[in-house]
């Protein structure tokens, strides 16, 4: 099970930080948070990589379904700090054109 | 006959549906069974090795197996205590379990004709005592049993026949499963081409090889009005669910090309270009991505065509990122689009490209499984670089790859297409 760490902060802006690989194990449990927090009345979200040093294909779809989650709850969805690898997936998938990333998490709260 | 059979037959819809199938297609569907489970000289299997050594262990008998029906051969899948992969079916106890189709126990072999003179009871093994329980395929045919033998006559309590039936039914369910996954790698590996192509100036080759039993990445090619189209596929995740998005991709795929093939004379036409290859990777997105979206899916991927009278590569680039062409000349370049995967945003687009190829250039797309392999970053660009140059044919290259996933314990599909512009002589 991936560690997941939830920051509802008073901006309204919601920051999931997993930590260590986001693949098809831990995957799942990071959609099922977000669809939690959507239900919640939660739209707009960071999910902060600087923890997620491993991000498969499951991972980038899981990533892509929360940021679609996001937006049908009228939200968005940004990611902070990736690593490297996870960049480099990113871009090789074009899909840094629609995961917009940020360096800091702030950065990516105050585009929200 | 009293220790001949203790057990009623197993139930009446196993005996309507043998009666049904009758005695002489009864055995046609496990010799079919035993070829859809692969188990001529396959390896002992961990899953039932764990059972047989714990019947072994709990009903304190030296020897405990697996044993399959085939034609005229007994295979055994999984034995502890004996060192045997087949014997003639007839000379076994497990022969009359599965032609009885019920739970067979015997007391002490020398004393009963059916098994005094089996090769195993005169034979220095010297059994004794058995105890089998017939396993059923998902249509309730008998095709092996589980069974275990003693040196010494023993009797077994209906304890212990509780015991043996619980992991015969778990061995069953195990049986059955593997039938399942192996039909369905056999399925998913006949879909792809099965062999490397020579065509109009270019060899080319690929491999696919799925983590698990199958996977959501493919390739495949066709000549297409007199040029090669293919492509390399890779559904989001692994397993079974991305093998059923996988088998409906190449479907779509090859119709789309097809409708558009048929819709101009030449690849030639205006109309062809400049969005030939764009437009069917549209058509496949538009098609699939009610799917995909509530499976909450994608798939990447690589389509190509090849202009052998200008010797230019035409592509489309759907998130996949993972082509290269490595020039005889030195250098290599990396065939990239802004385009997104499949099944992502409802507005997207995809474009055409392409790129020239010279005497000796290899344009090589691979998955996400042979990047990580390589290392998983950029680097691992250098690293398909080395092993291209190394390997400067189409098959040898292809050989290289499989080798290299062999030893390097892939976490994820790997599938590469090769094609290679011959040197000029």
């Amino acid at each position: 099970m991936i560690d997941l760490e939830i920051d509802r902060r008073d901006d309204g802006v919601t920051v999931v930080r997993p930590a260590g690989r986001l693949t098809m194990v831990a995957a799942p449990q990071l959609t099922a948070v977000i669809t939690d927090l959507v239900a919640e009345g939660r739209a707009t979200f960071v999910v902060d990589l600087s923890q997620t040093v491993f991000v498969d294909s499951t991972g980038l779809g899981a990533l892509i379904g929360c940021l679609k989650r996001a937006r049908q709850a009228g939200g968005d969805l940004r990611l902070a700090a990736p690593t490297d690898q996870v960049t480099t997936i990113l871009e090789l998938t074009n899909l840094h054109r629609v995961l917009r990333t940020h360096d800091t998490v702030d950065e990516a709260g105050a585009e929200l | 006959m009293p220790n001949g059979r203790t057990g009623a037959p197993d139930d009446d819809f196993a005996a309507l549906t043998a009666s049904l199938v009758g005695e002489r297609g009864v055995e046609e569907v496990r010799a079919r069974h035993a070829e859809a489970l692969a188990v001529m000289g396959a390896p002992p299997d961990e899953r039932f090795d764990r059972l047989t050594r714990l019947a072994q262990r709990v009903l304190h008998v030296p020897i405990a197996g697996v044993t399959l029906i085939a034609d005229d051969l007994a295979w055994f899948r999984s034995f502890q205590g004996l060192d045997l992969l087949q014997m003639a079916r007839c000379d076994t106890f497990c022969d009359v379990t599965v032609t009885r189709n019920a739970v067979n126990t015997v007391v002490d072999a020398t004393a009963e004709a059916a098994y005094r003179n089996l090769p195993a009871v005169v034979g220095e093994t010297a059994l004794r005592a058995y105890a089998g329980i017939p396993l059923h395929d998902r249509s309730g045919i008998a095709i092996g049993a589980f069974c275990v033998y003693d040196t010494e006559p023993r009797e077994f309590s209906e304890d212990e026949l509780g015991t043996l039936r619980e992991l015969a039914s778990w061995a069953e369910t195990e049986l059955v499963r593997s039938e399942d996954v192996e039909r369905a790698r056999t399925v998913q590996q006949a879909l792809l081409p099965q062999r490397s192509l020579e065509v109009d100036g270019l060899d080319v080759a690929g491999v696919c090889l799925p983590v698990g039993a199958v996977g959501g990445d493919f390739f495949d090619w066709d000549l297409v009005r007199g040029q090669l189209v293919f492509a390399l596929v890779d559904v989001m995740g692994k397993g079974t669910a991305a093998a059923l998005h996988a088998a409906t991709f190449r479907a779509l795929l090859r119709a789309r090309t097809v409708d558009r093939a048929r819709a101009i004379d030449s690849w030639d036409e205006p109309a062809a270009l400049p969005r030939g290859l764009g437009d069917i990777v549209r058509g496949v997105d538009r098609l699939m991505r009610a799917d995909l979206d509530r499976t909450g899916s994608m798939v990447t991927g690589f389509l190509a065509r090849y202009d052998a009278a200008r010797h230019r590569l035409h592509y489309a680039d759907a998130g996949h990122g993972l082509s290269v062409v490595v020039r005889a000349a030195g250098g290599r370049e990396h065939l990239v689009s802004r385009d997104l995967p499949v099944g992502v945003d409802p507005e997207a687009d995809w474009s055409d490209h392409a790129v020239d190829l010279g005497p000796g250039d290899i344009a090589l797309t691979f998955s996400d499984g042979l990047f990580e392999l390589l290392g998983g970053d950029r680097a691992a660009f250098d690293a398909v670089e080395s092993l291209v140059r190394t390997h400067p044919d189409a098959d040898s290259l292809v050989a290289a790859i499989t080798a290299l996933a062999a030893q390097g314990d892939p976490i994820d599909d790997v599938t590469a297409v090769v094609v290679r512009r011959p040197a000029e002589r």
